[in-house]
């Protein structure tokens, strides 16, 4: 299956590595960037966009504009029709982040940077 | 002549006259009416208010006779005292056994009719008489008689009075001493004294209020209590004075006071309301108040400093992190895509990036150490978790040949934190691997001792060791490094060490160098 992939990330560096990783795993996979949560947002809740709409989320935490938290909660308010795997990716190990990110049901799981290639195998596949 | 007997409660009779002090006082007035009186009414030449001391009669007051007192024996009160009637009458001195040949009777004043009233204590004893006596025969209807007993009765209310007066001004003398003790006490007191009557105008006080809030040219002239309260506590003041009123006692509460520098001095007070007077008192606590407030402030200030160094620590940790992660990726997808392996520049890049992301991995552990958002302590099955670190290592202990062997009963608990557990178990397993000696028999044996309040976990082996006459303070320190192998550094114990006080246990080490070394690990247990 071909999967649609967004990451959420400010860092270009970080985009350009995962992106190469992902493509490792399977060239075909579809992946679209965004460089704050605002961006992603008005990405996915425009109705002309719904065929990109993704399968799986990687979102830092600290972004300019919208961060995570401020996309997470923009996300719990508008209802998409279907819900993509959310996975925080971030380099911050500070606990009260770990803790915010248990609030939200819809976030699959906290993975922090950088991620093992054996680890994004599994995610991308299961 | 017959002497007059001694009565038998004379010592305490004797006493009670004492009591009165009246032997050898003045003459007064009030009784030298009563032997005038009392000579009027009985048509008497003479009349006395006799006191019989020990040896002699001494007359308190006396009527047609010029001597003050007479030997006991010679007396014809003394045997008034011992008989006991309500009135002694001799009718013919001259004719009686008693007193026929008393010099009184043979001489000058020459008595023949005598009458004589005792002067009876409320506790009843006699203390001597009033008597009337005469030089010729008469005697005394019952009218007469009747007046006599009166006036006898008069002499003692006077000689009742006396003695209260007596006791009064004793102890107003005694009260006046205290009075000015008390006084002293209050002058050299450092507490505050302010007495005030009802309209709060200030009528006394002590020195300590005096020296300090009192301006002594403003000292004459009514002053009001309230005019030294800085304005906005007067309010305050008001109402612990109304409850003083009330209660006849305040509760205790701070006001600033002026003081003669115009400074505000922080007082507390307490008010008394007696007698119409309102008493304040206070003690100074501006210094006490500053105090507090500076350990406040600096309290605050280390608080502030810690939660700032705690930011710094994680901005730091995870900003290093997201580059050192992205250098490392970036070295490794270099060396997929370009033919570099093999170049002594390229491995050197990749074994820095890899260091780089080590240290930040572990700068971030020391981070989290202290942070406060632990999980709660919970109970453990001891061998466990020893077996579970054990089992990770299990490839690398064979590798090494190292032998492991766990003296720990199943039974044994622990109390800490999970992560922490495992932490400090992976910890020392894998220092036991990477500091271990080239031997036939290399071994790690992991042994639990039951002491009292704790659990004693050690882990022994037979690997390097360590010189600890040399680095004994730096071994649990942050970046000690002690050999040069592979993979070395120097938080590892330190983060261990942390960890194990963040548990309520600690850590000991024992080592010698080319022998082995002993990590005795404590853990409570129990939690409390």
């Amino acid at each position: 299956m071909i999967k649609k992939i967004a990451i959420i990330d400010d860092d270009p560096i970080l985009i350009f590595t995962l992106k190469y990783q992902i493509n490792k795993i399977n060239s075909e996979f579809e992946i679209s960037q965004f460089s704050n949560g605002k961006e992603a947002f008005d990405f996915f809740s425009d109705d002309t966009n719904s065929a990109h709409f993704p399968d799986i989320i990687f979102l830092d935490i600290n972004m300019p504009i919208w961060d995570a938290w401020d996309f997470l909660n923009e996300w719990e308010k508008y209802k998409f029709a279907t819900c993509p795997l959310i996975y925080i990716l971030s380099s911050s190990i500070n606990p009260k982040d770990i803790q915010n990110a248990k609030k939200y049901c819809f976030v699959k799981s906290f993975l922090i940077k950088p991620i093992d290639f054996e680890n994004l195998k599994l995610i991308l596949t299961y | 002549m017959k002497a007059p007997l001694i009565p038998n409660n004379e010592v305490e009779r004797l006493n009670e006259l004492y009591s009165f002090k009246v032997l050898d006082s003045f003459e007064e007035k009030d009784y030298d009416y009563i032997t005038h009186l009392a000579s009027q009414i009985c048509n008497t030449k003479y009349s006395l208010i006799t006191l019989i001391d020990k040896d002699r009669q001494w007359f308190k007051s006396k009527c047609g006779i010029g001597i003050n007192e007479t030997h006991r024996d010679v007396s014809f009160c003394g045997h008034v005292i011992v008989e006991n009637k309500d009135v002694y009458i001799v009718e013919d001195a001259r004719k009686s056994l008693t007193f026929f040949d008393n010099p009184f009777v043979v001489e000058n004043p020459n008595v023949v009719f005598y009458a004589g009233v005792p002067l009876r204590s409320e506790n009843g004893f006699a203390l001597g008489t009033l008597c009337v006596f005469h030089d010729d025969l008469i005697e005394l209807s019952e009218d007469q008689l009747y007046s006599l007993k009166g006036l006898a009765n008069q002499v003692m209310n006077l000689l009742n009075l006396r003695k209260t007066n007596l006791f009064l001004s004793e102890q107003s003398k005694l009260l006046e001493a205290k009075n000015s003790n008390l006084e002293d006490f209050f002058k050299f007191f450092k507490d505050l004294i302010v007495v005030t009557d009802l309209n709060l105008n200030l009528v006394n006080s002590n020195e300590s209020w005096s020296k300090h809030f009192e301006d002594k040219e403003l000292r004459s002239g009514v002053k009001k209590f309230l005019d030294f309260v800085y304005c906005e506590d007067k309010k305050v003041v008001e109402f612990q004075i109304e409850k003083a009123l009330k209660l006849s006692i305040s509760e205790n509460f701070v006001c600033k006071i002026k003081d003669n520098n115009s400074v505000f001095k922080e007082i507390i007070w307490r008010i008394y309301f007696l007698d119409n007077n309102y008493y304040f008192y206070g003690r100074d606590v501006t210094h006490q108040k500053n105090t507090e407030s500076n350990l406040l402030k600096l309290l605050n200030l280390s608080k502030s400093q810690n939660e700032r160094l705690q930011n710094f620590a994680h901005i730091v940790s995870h900003n290093l992190r997201s580059h050192s992660t992205n250098i490392s990726s970036l070295v490794q997808l270099i060396g997929e895509k370009y033919p570099v392996k093999e170049n002594e520049f390229f491995k050197m890049l990749l074994l820095a990036s890899e260091n780089m992301i080590e240290t930040t991995n572990n700068l971030s552990d020391v981070a989290l150490l202290y942070s406060s958002n632990k999980d709660e302590i919970n109970k453990f099955k001891l061998k466990k978790l020893i077996k579970k670190s054990i089992d990770t290592f299990q490839l690398e202990l064979n590798r090494n040949n190292i032998s492991v062997d766990i003296n720990v009963h199943e039974s044994i608990e622990i109390y800490g934190f999970a992560e922490y557990l495992d932490s400090v178990f992976q910890n020392l397993i894998s220092n036991a691997i990477k500091y271990s000696r080239e031997s036939n028999y290399k071994f790690l044996r992991i042994v639990s001792h039951d002491e009292e309040n704790y659990i004693k976990l050690s882990f022994e082996d037979n690997g390097l060791g360590i010189d600890l006459s040399r680095y004994k303070d730096k071994i649990f320190g942050m970046y000690k490094t002690f050999h040069y192998t592979e993979n070395s550094r120097g938080l590892g114990l330190f983060i261990t060490k942390n960890q194990m006080e963040a548990m309520g246990g600690w850590i000991e080490v024992e080592s010698e160098v080319n022998i082995g070394s002993k990590f005795n690990l404590y853990f409570k247990k129990n939690n409390d």
